[in-house]
């Protein structure tokens, strides 16, 4: 009889353990007839706080709940980790109908089949109310619908320095490098240079550091990272030696930079240079800088949108709402991103976030500190493009660029490794999605 | 009274089954998987396509791969050695207040990393670490100029450094443990005969404690080349490649290339590398001796 006990026992473990996993057959997010619909919605931290990320949306959601008689299950994904978060759900049918996306992220998610073309879903008259509705146009599809456009890189300069050293702001690389050379001084005189005339680093260990220190320099000289059509990386180029041979110099032949470059993060350096007054100019996001510089109000300071060399451009990224493929519903999904995107969602995140409207019947919104970047400067932003294997690109750059910078490979080697790692890594996932 | 015998096993049988079960399902089946899906082109979301060894032969062609072995490498001979001896020392020195409160607190204090999440210790030193952190703070105090502890070419040093400092304590609580179980007759003899200290530790306690030292080489050499979690706090793989370890490399090839077929080939090499160190540190740690461990 005992034996009969534990072998029921037993068996009821293990039928117990057995209907731990989910049932077979089971849809996302399905809804029995009758149930309001449910919608996933993934978004990246704007706050500080998840909590008021949650708050920002909010009313938002409750009033597209209200109309759809549907509930919005909003989450907010880190940044650490972003892209693993959506390839995990997705593999494991959990994505969300909703997601954010940045250009770089969507190249394997579509040719994965994960996300889904958007272009039938709009009117002409809502896509031409769109400040930059072609650039969500990404490999043959209408995948992104423009959620945040601007943030460019500015260089900002301490206007009380170049007042001393009656200069005005740089327009140019070789204004950029004069102003630095005269501003890095010791002026405590204990024969410690304790003022710099460039604030950068390099020690980051994201690729999302290239942009606030070496695009804007590398368009500005004329060249490129990828082809235009997204699938050779031409680094390797003359503009590419040229961009690196002039920050390689201003660390270590004009020794304007802060020896902490290779070891300080650029936020870090930033706050710790530039904003405390050390610091003579620097290059920046517009929304760091509007983060924090209001906490140094006795600093007097500047910008310029773009230096000039053989052209004048800086970086200023887009990013998206998408329509995941596996959506429940990819109308509601859809209706979801325009009630996000319309004016009263835009003004909702206004009132937490300066960022300029992707829409253009919504007047600009982003902080006034930057106004004339984007109404007098905005044809001198550019973001990345598309590109095959972008994030795995942009990553290995890096990578060489420390080296260059940290005088372990010349420019030329690291050059030329970054872009045969490059098209192989192309060749590689040509060769793997044929 | 032979098919009483057979019940009772088959009752055994079907108390193990579930646990059995899940280490089947959790551990052996996706070793199988994994090789299965080493050789195709998994990406994590589409049925996967069989592309035979192309996998393979890229791995040798893979410069981040060739780095972060490279790295590992060095952070293994580095750290091994280190943690072991100073484990050692440190055990043999608080085995001689036996259990005195001093003892209790040294050991508790040097076993608190253990116990402390790999995370939060990166990120805190890593803050100890900076151009105005606490040791640079300290250096200044003793007019030492400040050390870049994080740049190119001190990271994975650092990296090591942070890594003793964590798997000390653990490594010592087991050589302390040795230690106590050696006979005292054994050190008094030595103590009748005129033995030094380093006499002691050379010729009674370090052939004593075999067994344990085999345990946390092997122990050593499997965590540091698994190490992720502490080294991706403190550096995130960089400046550089300079502390990119291999699994670092198998998780970005999984979770940022979504190249999930390339990234279990790589696992496998890890496999095989961590297979063959253990098998040599077996055939070496057991050479002097009578081959029981």
């Amino acid at each position: 009889m005992k034996r009969v006990i534990a072998l029921l026992a037993a068996c009821a473990l293990m039928t117990s353990l057995a209907a731990c996993g989910s049932p077979a057959g089971s849809e996302k997010n399905a809804s029995a007839p009758g149930e309001a619909k449910q919608l996933t919605w993934w978004m990246p931290p704007y706050a500080t706080v998840d909590a008021l990320d949650e708050e920002i949306w909010a009313p938002v959601i409750q009033s597209f709940e209200e109309k759809n008689n549907c509930k919005v299950e909003f989450t907010v994904i880190p940044w650490e980790g972003y892209e693993e978060k959506y390839l995990t759900s997705i593999a494991g049918n959990a994505g969300p109908d909703v997601g954010y996306m940045y250009v770089e992220m969507y190249p394997p998610f579509i040719t994965m089949g994960a996300v889904a073309d958007v272009n039938s879903y709009f009117t002409q008259e809502e896509k031409d109310n769109f400040i930059a509705w072609d650039s969500g146009y990404i490999m043959g599809g209408q995948y992104g619908v423009p959620f945040a456009s601007g943030d460019p890189r500015v260089i900002l300069y301490n206007k009380t320095i170049l007042d001393e050293l009656g200069e005005q702001p740089p327009k140019t690389w070789e204004d950029l490098r004069r102003i630095a050379k005269a501003a890095t001084q010791d002026k405590d005189g204990d024969g410690n240079i304790d003022q710099w005339g460039y604030v950068t680093s390099f020690a980051d260990s994201y690729y999302g550091l290239l942009p606030s220190t070496y695009y804007p320099f590398l368009w500005q000289a004329g060249g490129d990272i990828y082809n235009e059509a997204g699938d050779e990386v031409i680094i390797d180029s003359p503009a590419g030696k040229k961009s690196l041979q002039f920050l390689y110099d201003l660390i270590h032949v004009d020794k304007v930079v802060p020896p902490e470059w290779s070891s300080v993060t650029l936020n870090d350096i930033f706050v710790s240079h530039f904003c405390s007054g050390k610091g003579a100019m620097t290059m920046v996001s517009s929304g760091d800088a509007c983060n924090y510089l209001p906490n140094y109000p006795d600093l007097e300071w500047g910008y310029v949108t773009a230096l000039e060399d053989e052209e004048s451009w800086t970086f200023a990224p887009t990013d998206y709402l998408t329509l995941m493929s596996s959506s429940s519903d990819p109308q509601l999904s859809v209706d979801l991103i325009k009630h996000v995107l319309s004016k009263e969602g835009i003004d909702r995140l206004h009132e937490f976030h300066t960022q300029a409207s992707p829409r253009k019947d919504v007047p600009y919104l982003g902080s006034p500190l930057f106004e004339d970047a984007y109404l007098k400067d905005g044809g001198k932003m550019r973001t990345l493009n598309a590109t095959l294997e972008g994030t795995l690109v942009y990553d290995y750059l890096l990578k060489q660029i420390q080296l260059i910078m940290n005088d372990q490979i010349s420019i030329d080697e690291g050059l030329a490794e970054a872009q045969q790692y490059g098209n192989q890594a192309i060749a590689d996932f040509k060769s793997r999605n044929q | 009274m032979r098919r009483n015998k057979r019940k009772t096993d088959l009752t055994g049988y079907v108390y193990i089954a579930p646990i059995c079960l899940v280490v089947l399902l959790m551990s052996v089946v996706p070793i199988f998987i994994s090789l299965y899906y080493s050789f195709t082109n998994f990406d994590g979301v589409r049925a996967p396509v069989f592309t035979g060894w192309d996998n393979y032969a890229k791995l040798i062609r893979d410069p981040v791969l060739r780095a972060s072995m490279i790295n590992t490498l060095i952070y293994t001979v580095v750290t091994v050695p280190v943690q072991t001896v100073l484990a050692l020392l440190l055990a043999f020195w608080l085995s001689t207040f036996r259990q005195g409160r001093w003892s209790q607190f040294i050991r508790g204090t040097l076993f608190v990393p253990v116990i402390a999440s790999s995370m939060v210790a990166g990120i805190i030193w890593r803050a100890f670490m900076g151009p105005t952190g606490l040791i640079n703070e300290a250096l200044g105090l003793l007019s030492i100029p400040a050390v870049t502890f994080l740049d190119i070419n001190h990271a994975l040093m650092s990296a090591c450094i942070v890594t003793v400092w964590r798997n000390l304590g653990y490594f010592m609580v087991i050589y302390f443990a040795a230690i106590l179980d050696i006979p005292k007759s054994l050190y008094e003899s030595a103590d009748v005969e005129g033995c030094s200290f380093g006499q002691k530790l050379v010729y009674i306690t370090i052939p004593l404690l075999r067994a344990s030292t085999f345990l946390i080489v092997i122990l050593g050499t499997i965590w540091s080349f698994q190490a992720f979690d502490l080294v991706f706090s403190l550096t995130q793989g960089g400046p550089g490649f300079s502390t990119t370890t291999m699994v670092m490399t198998i998780y970005n090839t999984s979770f940022k290339q979504f190249n999930l077929g390339y990234a279990s080939a790589q696992a496998y090499v890890l496999l095989i590398i961590i297979v063959l160190i253990s098998f040599v540190q077996t055939k070496v740690l057991n050479r002097s001796g009578d081959g029981s461990i």
